[in-house]
């Protein structure tokens, strides 16, 4: 399955430190399990090594929204980030566990549009969150039986936290073909 | 001398030939009989085909959507302040539905199926007071009722039901802060 993930950082090709993250208080809940009880299949490791980008690109991304945002949002940003930090590690360790190579992310990634105020650091944490949703819905759509109902907690994590960030969250998030169509 | 011949064989009487018709007519009877018997066996009574995990998954979860929509009517009436997000709450519930029944012509009809514990209007009696927690806890009902629906159904259709159950989760979450705001306001 090729994945249908829409919005995503795409990494840079001007290398840079990766940002410390702003705090780091605990995760949320719902991380994925990490020790899935069957081998996945071709199309399952394909939706994870997706999901795997996606992560880290929301953990850079992340980076970048603590630095903007105000206190008080800073806040969220950090549990935001260790709960997509948790699940980076989580999806690493399932390929892993598959005889998967999983590579460390880019250095840096381009942005999606400049970031440099809250309002923009918050437009760019909703726009992280919803395309780490669109990794979780193709998941969910490649991920046997036993690992759908984890991945589907996970995208409406995402989904809420997009409109926490103050995304007008779609009829269908995580599917941004069906959106388009209304 | 040759004896004469007076019964020719050649004549049959009138007798046999009457006998002869009504063979004819019984055998023509009997074979028109057994072709309209073969006839109605070719036309046996076709018992639909049951129904599959993805048609009934789509219909409960439509069911929900019909539920909450109503729901949603009776929220916006008490509280005309959550209008414009309500509005796009129902919107968005209409589009679930529209996913969900896809057209007649490419399916088959849909069962009525039994109820899955999800949201229901009848529990709490709706007040002004309590109208956007029922509708906030019932979202987040029928979101996980759609979850529930996952490890049977196809991969294309887990997908769309996992988006339609983040999207109740939204709209849970979306009702709860808008009224906590107004509340505080």
């Amino acid at each position: 399955m090729s994945p249908r993930s829409g919005s995503r950082l795409r990494s840079s090709e001007t290398p840079a430190p990766t940002p410390s993250p702003p705090s780091s208080s605990g995760p949320a809940a719902t991380p994925l399990p990490s020790t899935p009880p069957a081998q996945p299949s071709r199309d399952e490791l394909a939706a994870l090594a997706g999901l795997l980008q996606a992560e880290l690109a929301a953990c850079y991304g992340y980076g970048v929204v603590g630095g903007q945002v105000d206190d008080v949002r800073r806040g969220r940003a950090a549990e935001r980030l260790a709960w997509h930090a948790l699940n980076r590690d989580a999806v690493s360790a399932q390929l892993s566990l598959a005889g998967q190579a999983t590579a460390p992310g880019p250095a840096a990634y381009a942005l999606p549009f400049e970031v440099d105020s809250d309002a923009s650091g918050q437009a760019l944490a909703a726009h992280l969150e919803l395309g780490v949703a669109a990794a979780y819905a193709d998941l969910v759509a490649a991920a046997g039986a036993p690992r759908r109902a984890a991945a589907a907690q996970a995208l409406s994590s995402c989904a809420i936290a997009a409109q926490q960030w103050g995304a007008v969250v779609q009829a269908f998030p995580g599917l941004p073909e069906r959106n388009a169509e209304g | 001398m040759p004896v004469p011949d007076d019964d020719p064989p050649s004549e049959p009487s009138r007798r046999q030939v009457l006998r002869l018709a009504s063979a004819l007519v019984g055998t023509v009877t009997m074979t028109s009989l057994a072709g309209c018997g073969l006839k109605f066996e070719q036309h046996p009574v076709t018992t639909p085909a049951p129904p599959t995990a993805d048609e009934l998954a789509r219909e409960r979860t439509a069911v929900d959507a019909d539920r909450l929509l109503a729901l949603v009517d009776d929220v916006r009436r008490l509280r005309p302040d959550l209008a414009i997000v309500l509005g796009r709450v129902a919107s968005q519930h209409e589009a679930h539905l529209a996913a969900l029944r896809v057209p007649a012509a490419t399916t088959t009809p849909q069962p009525r199926t039994p109820q899955t514990g999800s949201p229901t209007t009848s529990g709490p009696l709706l007040t002004r007071a309590s109208a956007a927690d029922v509708l906030a806890r019932t979202e987040r009902m029928a979101a996980e009722s759609a979850r529930r629906e996952l490890p049977d159904v196809s991969g294309d259709l887990a997908r769309l039901l996992a988006a339609i159950g983040a999207s109740r989760d939204c709209h849970a979450a979306a009702v709860t802060d808008l009224a906590r705001r107004t509340a505080a306001a």
